[in-house]
């Protein structure tokens, strides 16, 4: 097999002499990967190889495909956005050990975890190569490494347990010492349509090899040879007859759906509902409205109040009359549970600066809200308080009107949730600047069909109520 | 006639730009949830599925800056949106975008730091992150829209800009300006320009990925377009091979990056003036506190003292000469700002480096509160009493 394939095809001779020292495993994987690459047949402009950072990180330099050398641990991000955009690409990452597991372990994880269909070759030479010899996560306990001077006192990590556990869908290892076996296995990797990972032993002469007694690169070799055992044998061992055996070959292989496909069948899903429901956010100005110059409302209370909400409708109420609208919300803490703001600003004109100075309309629906805001209220203003909650009256310049807003919505409409639309219907009334008719058609596009007649139906009530609370006042 | 098609709404600052990042086509949309980012992406995971698009939330801010990074070089045009904390964890990966000139756009909507801060209330603390966030000398452009509308065109200017010339562009918004709603009148979609990376002209064999053209910008193959090259962080030559130990090539590329920006400034550098003429009293402001400002010079002109204002609407490259220009036989410029100074300092560049003898009087906000139109007025008034 290895014999027909025209290996200088797939090289980008262009970038040689490699980097590499003389024994390192890294141009052995190259060549493994390229044997399965060319066993699949796949045009070289279809294929995307991604690295990191490391010495393992220059392999997609030296090869003819679509490659790119990322940041160190990233390369899996990168190839998310990538094979996202073009999933036509056949995507083979190239990492070192560090960069997949140490730095880049939360990417390698979320790849396993998406089972998106990347094929990730991981060149474990057991050391930082490139920044000469210090520990990685996959060092055996006690060998020697740069910044390890009294031997590696941590356990190594196992990256194909990882992937397994967290979902990848075909998981194998191999060692730069079985060449057909690596080939074999990273084609089973290219097939499989989900997050493969084909873990390579392999040796670093200079960085790993030296500082533990593998006095030459062919003792390494050796040593790879004599600790392989294949899945099949190990079965029968013990954990302590498998201690610094190097188990390979296929280690687990699983359907599972993957992520490219599942998304593109929720985008197909939701581009047929697109088109039926047309969302829009048009509000053609119909009406000239009656509310004159300029003016400042401040809806406040607790958060949960619908308060928010409420600001938005008279906004686009008011833009529906023909006017010029600006709301502002304090959001965030203070909106999930202290005192929660939404403010209005309704002019002709344009609105130089969006801030409330003296509000010429406040609600308050809760007591707190009440004591914080009526004394700013403009003398010639109007407040009106939600008596549910406020029980306290705060003096105040403004004409002041009391109304137990919460409890009628509670009591007499049956859900306390429509207070808002309730107090909006009352508001209109009193100010009698508001339009309802553009209220109602504001609360029909925002509000959710099942409590859409609901709030239509508080809407009208509140602008009822509003006409008692002038008469009684007159 | 035909009758264009413009929209009107109620509109807020992050639905805006939602609203710019569609028209300008963004293709691929990576985010991680943040306050005040977080509507950014949860429109975008409704609207880009609905139109082909991708949308994916990814497991933290650095894979959402590669994952944008990847899509960018595979032809998307994508967009990540954060705040500083996801900001910061983005700057690695920032930088390589712009060394591998990845076209991409990068919303900053700031809120109150360093850390966690404050979370839900804005700040204009990122304005040097904007800048040198990441490591090394790198090229990039920032813009700062002032009002929900210019939120929408200047997403849509983020889109073009990066497309051109091949850069990462910031929009620099704040929690103020997201959060805010304002009547908006979009335009009719074939009132709004697009701009798309060029494509290169020549043969896959002969094509050098980063050999620009005149204005100092490589044309731009995808990957999958039959043009199999070599992307690499590394310094590279004109071919896209790394050159490690070469000085000459270094400084070629560096400089290259640099000046793709510089020798494009009059195309990119965008900025407002109200009142400069005959101004004696300069305020310069912008994002949010634009409008503060606006009003606050308004004020003082009723009042007879001469204030004028200057609003970068691109806060870099900094707008020295736009800048120079309107400073005129202005003694005073006031820099209202939300943070310690951080803009104040680069005024004081350019007017120094301008040969002006302005002196720049700084009047500053670090508790997250929207600095107020009387308190510049107030500062107006008080440099007026003073005079020079
Ligand atoms: C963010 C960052 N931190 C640290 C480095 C330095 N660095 C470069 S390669 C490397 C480790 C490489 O080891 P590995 O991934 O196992 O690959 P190898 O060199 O052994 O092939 C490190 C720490 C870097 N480039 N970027
Ligand atoms: S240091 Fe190790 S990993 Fe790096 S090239 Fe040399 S042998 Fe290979």
């Amino acid at each position: 097999m290895a014999n027909d394939l025209r290996l200088e095809e797939y090289l980008r001779e262009r970038e040689f002499p490699t980097m590499w020292c003389a024994g390192c495993g890294h141009g052995v994987t190259v060549k493994g990967t390229i044997r399965a690459i060319a066993k699949m047949g796949w045009d070289k402009d279809d294929v995307l190889a991604v690295a990191g950072i490391g010495c393992s990180a220059r392999a997609p330099a030296y090869c003819d495909f679509n490659s790119i050398q990322t940041t160190h641990g990233r390369a899996i991000a990168f190839a998310t956005g990538m094979k996202m955009h073009r999933p036509n690409l056949h995507t083979v990452l190239l990492l070192g050990d560090g960069d997949c597991i140490a730095i880049g372990g939360n990417h390698f994880i979320h790849g396993a975890k998406r089972n998106i269909d990347l094929t990730v070759v991981v060149m474990n030479n057991s050391i930082y190569g490139m920044t000469g010899g210090q520990i990685s996560p996959t060092t055996p306990h006690m060998c020697n490494s740069s910044t390890t001077p009294f031997g590696n006192f941590e356990e190594q990590i196992n990256l194909c347990d990882i992937a397994i556990a967290a979902g990848a869908t075909y998981v194998a290892r191999t060692t730069a010492y079985h060449v057909n076996q690596m080939a074999a296995l990273i084609e089973g990797g290219l097939r499989n349509k989900g997050f493969s990972v084909i873990e390579v032993v392999e040796p670093c002469p200079t960085g790993f090899g030296r500082k533990n007694e593998f006095k030459t690169p062919v003792a390494m070799y050796e040593w790879l040879r004599d600790a392989a055992i294949s899945v099949d044998k190990a079965r029968d061992l013990s954990p302590q007859e498998l201690k610094n055996k190097i188990v390979t070959g296929v280690l687990h292989q699983s359907s599972r759906p993957e992520f490219i496909t599942e998304y593109a069948k929720m985008s197909k899903k939701a581009q047929e509902r697109a088109k039926s429901t047309g969302a829009s956010l048009e509000l053609m100005p119909e009406e000239m409205g009656k509310f004159p110059g300029y003016s400042e409302v401040r809806l406040s209370g607790s958060g949960g109040q619908g308060l928010v909400l409420a600001g938005i409708m008279l906004s686009e109420a008011t833009i529906k009359q023909g006017k010029n609208a600006a709301h502002l919300q304090s959001i965030g803490p203070e909106a999930r549970g202290g005192t929660s703001r939404s403010e209005v600003i309704i002019s002709d004109g344009e609105i130089i600066n969006p801030k409330i100075t003296a509000p010429h309309v406040l609600l308050a629906m809760t007591q707190e809200a009440a004591d914080k805001y009526c004394s700013g209220v403009k003398p010639e203003g109007i407040i009106l308080l939600d008596s549910t909650f406020v029980k306290e009256v705060p003096t105040a310049a403004a004409k002041t009107y009391q109304y137990p807003v919460t409890e009628f919505a509670r009591d007499t409409l049956g859900n306390p949730l429509v207070a808002n639309v309730l107090a909006l219907g009352i508001l209109a009334r009193l100010t009698g600047k508001l339009s309802v008719n553009a209220l109602e058609d504001v609360v029909r596009k925002r509000v959710p069909q099942r409590v859409r007649e609901l709030n239509i139906k508080a809407l009208w009530a509140g602008y009822e109520i509003g006409k008692d609370l002038v008469q009684t006042d007159a | 006639m035909t009758e264009k098609k413009e929209r009107v709404c109620l509109l807020q600052g992050n639905e805006a730009c939602v609203e710019g990042a569609l028209a300008a086509g963004v293709d691929l949309f990576a985010g991680y949830p943040i306050t005040p980012a977080t509507e950014i992406a949860e429109l975008l995971s409704q609207r880009l599925p609905e139109r082909g698009g991708s949308f994916v939330q990814m497991e933290d801010e650095l894979a959402c800056m590669a994952a944008i990074t990847g899509a960018s070089l595979v032809g998307a045009k994508a967009m990540t949106a954060t705040s500083g904390p996801g900001f910061s964890l983005m700057q690695e990966n920032l930088g390589f975008a712009a060394m591998v000139e990845a076209p991409c756009v990068i919303v900053l909507v700031q809120r109150g730091g360093p850390s966690t801060g404050l979370a839900t209330l804005p700040a204009q603390a990122d304005v040097m992150q904007a800048r040198w966030g990441t490591h090394g000398d790198h090229p990039v452009i920032a813009l700062s829209p002032a009002s929900v509308r210019e939120t929408f065109d200047l997403t849509i200017a983020a889109f073009n800009y990066a497309e051109k010339y091949r850069v990462p562009v910031i929009l620099l918004t704040d929690a103020s300006i997201a959060h805010l709603r304002e009547k908006t009148i979009l335009p009719a979609p074939e009132d709004i320009q697009i701009v798309n990376r060029k494509k290169p002209q020549v043969s896959p064999e002969e094509y050098q990925p980063y050999a620009p053209d005149a204005d100092g910008v490589p044309p731009m193959a995808s990957f999958s377009e039959g043009y199999r090259y070599y992307v690499t962080g590394c310094v590279h030559n004109e071919k896209g091979s790394p050159v490690l130990m070469d000085p000459e090539v270094a400084s070629r590329l560096l400089t290259r990056l640099e000046d793709k920006i510089k020798r494009n400034r009059q195309d990119i550098i965008r900025y407002d003036t109200s009142h400069v003429d005959d101004a004696e009293i300069l305020v310069f402001a912008y994002g949010s506190i634009t409008r503060p400002a606006k009003e606050a010079v308004l004020k003082a002109r009723q009042e007879g003292i001469k204030a004028g204002l200057f609003r970068p609407i691109t806060i870099w490259p900094f707008p020295d000469e736009e800048f120079v220009q309107a400073l005129g036989q202005a003694h005073t410029v006031i820099v209202p700002e939300m943070n310690s100074g951080q803009y104040a300092g680069e005024v004081a560049r350019a007017v120094c480096d301008g040969g002006k003898q302005a002196r720049v009087v700084r009047l500053l906000e670090m508790g997250s509160r929207l600095i107020h139109s009387d308190e510049i007025t107030a500062k107006v008034r008080e440099v007026a009493r003073h005079g020079k």
